[in-house]
């Protein structure tokens, strides 16, 4: 939502566009729910410069360092809490 | 589908974010949700010990938009009441001011969840001891 405006950006990957489901492919990585639900698709072409993709890297750590600092688990992280070892009560 | 005005406003300017110290008296913290579901919510309560009024609420979480605004909205509904009052507070009612399409109701339950457990922990935790306390003085 942060970069939206601006940027041509999507969750999950091209095939899972139309669910809420992050993308198999990073799932199938072994990465963590964290990092699946929290991916980010970025579409190039030939016709992308330097100049936008400086930009929008900037923009990124500006909109991700804001949704950190409303984020509980990066609150945990920074108390030194491993996040693994958390039983989570689903709803 | 398209976030609306209320969802924007709420993610732009989020309401409460932040968070009180634990040993705080009469804070309830309620943390909800789970990373492999994509929302993880945790709000907090600052009850006024003696009046038994909501007087403070903070939230931080982490989730999409809508789940953003639903516990940003909760905080500020949260301030003023009591705890029997904020007890009524029901996902539906956040659905409708938020105008949340059904894809995103989850959200508003996650928030009536959050609302619940920091509620049910000031509880456990302050609402316990004042009773001990006035049995023991008395």
């Amino acid at each position: 939502m942060g970069l939206n405006k601006e940027v041509a950006i999507a969750s999950g990957s091209a095939c899972t566009s139309a669910t809420l489901e992050p993308s198999y492919v990073i799932a199938a990585l072994g990465v963590g729910s964290e990092l699946a639900h929290s991916s980010i698709r970025f579409g190039l072409h030939r016709f992308t410069t330097e100049e936008e993709v400086e930009y929008v890297g900037d923009r990124t750590i500006q909109v991700v360092s804001r949704l950190r600092e409303m984020s509980p688990l990066y609150e945990l992280a920074k108390e030194g809490v491993d996040l693994k070892s958390i039983r989570w009560k689903a709803e | 589908m398209a976030y609306s005005e209320k969802v924007i406003d709420h993610y732009n300017n989020p309401r409460n974010v932040g968070a009180f110290p634990k040993d705080l008296p009469g804070v309830g913290t309620g943390l909800v949700g789970a990373p492999e579901c994509g929302d993880v919510m945790k709000l907090q309560i600052k009850v006024n010990l003696e009046s038994g009024v909501i007087e403070d609420a903070k939230f931080k979480t982490f989730g999409c938009g809508s789940a953003i605004a639903s516990s940003s909205l909760a905080t500020e509904w949260l301030k003023g009441k009591t705890v029997d009052e904020a007890m009524k507070i029901k996902n539906t009612d956040i659905v409708n001011e938020l105008r949340l399409p059904p894809v995103k109701i989850h959200c508003s339950v996650l928030a009536e969840d959050a609302i619940k457990a920091a509620l049910t922990d000031y509880r456990e935790k302050w609402e316990k001891k004042a009773a001990e306390a006035g049995a023991i003085a008395s």
